[in-house]
């Protein structure tokens, strides 16, 4: 499955929290931007991992290089004021 | 900044209990913002989730499931965040808020790139300047009327063309000078 621009704001979102987060959060965030836990594993194989250490599950960022080549191809690595916000117009 | 104020902080981070599970954590994967750099306080904990993914809305809600935080400990941080400027609540309902990040905010540019620094930090690679090369590229470029390569490159040619004069100059002197 190709990546599409929910699965590079994951992806992003991943690198810029170190690239590793406790698995609990990362589902709460997939939910957040609309994608399902599965979405972890149709990533290609090297992207991200998932490790436990001291009991807890973390999703760990691999291929870094792949992350921002992702985020460059839909414009989310870094902030600027020409990109205009897709809201969520239902709760508005 | 009142020094009792001061003095109150950091006495809040040391007591600061880690919580059960990431306190634990090994090396390179503790939960705290910024790799702890500015401490582990509930309102850093939002600015960081914020900073993380500034594209997308976010309710009280969604802020409290992310950061692991209470929903008023939330509220009140984004509350902070709106004074500052650097969050606004784009919902028409006063009792649903949406908050989105301020994408005028170069605090906000500034926290993203501070992400890539800490990540750059950890693991001894170079995506901040990337990020700022993007960033500059994305932004900037257009603003321009020249580029600075080409400037330097043409300063560089000018500097030849006239220093090749001048020793060609300096030969016609002295073939002049000696006869010959």
């Amino acid at each position: 499955m190709r990546p599409g621009e929910k699965e590079a704001l994951f992806v992003s979102w991943l690198k810029r929290n170190s690239g590793g987060k406790r698995l609990s959060v990362c589902v709460a965030k997939l939910r957040h931007l609309g994608l399902e836990e599965g979405t972890l594993s149709s990533f290609p194989s090297g992207g991200i991992s998932i490790q436990r250490q001291y009991g807890e599950r973390f999703v760990c960022l691999e291929d870094r290089r792949w992350a921002d080549e992702l985020a460059k191809a839909y414009d989310v690595k870094v902030l600027h004021h020409a990109q205009h916000f897709k809201l969520k117009e239902e709760l508005l | 900044m009142n020094i009792d104020v001061i003095k109150k902080c950091s006495d809040m981070v040391v007591k600061m209990k880690p919580r059960e599970g990431s306190g634990r954590a090994v090396e390179g994967m503790a939960d705290i913002p910024f790799e702890g750099l500015f401490g582990n306080l509930s309102q850093q904990r939002v600015l960081q989730e914020l900073a993380a993914d500034p594209y997308s809305t976010y309710t009280p809600r969604d802020l409290t499931e992310l950061t692991e935080l209470t929903e008023p400990t939330v509220r009140e941080a984004v509350a902070a965040l709106v004074r500052l400027g650097i969050v606004r609540n784009i919902s028409r309902r006063k009792m649903r808020p949406v908050y989105q990040v301020n994408s005028d905010s170069k605090r906000m540019v500034a926290l993203m790139f501070l992400s890539y620094a800490t990540l750059d930090d950890k693991c001894g690679e170079d995506h901040l300047g990337d990020a700022v090369k993007y960033y500059y590229e994305t932004t900037h470029s257009s603003y321009l009327e020249f580029e600075p390569l080409g400037v330097a490159v043409s300063m560089g040619e000018s500097y030849q063309d006239i220093a090749g004069r001048s020793f060609s100059a300096d030969q016609r002197y002295v073939v002049a000078a000696v006869g010959v």
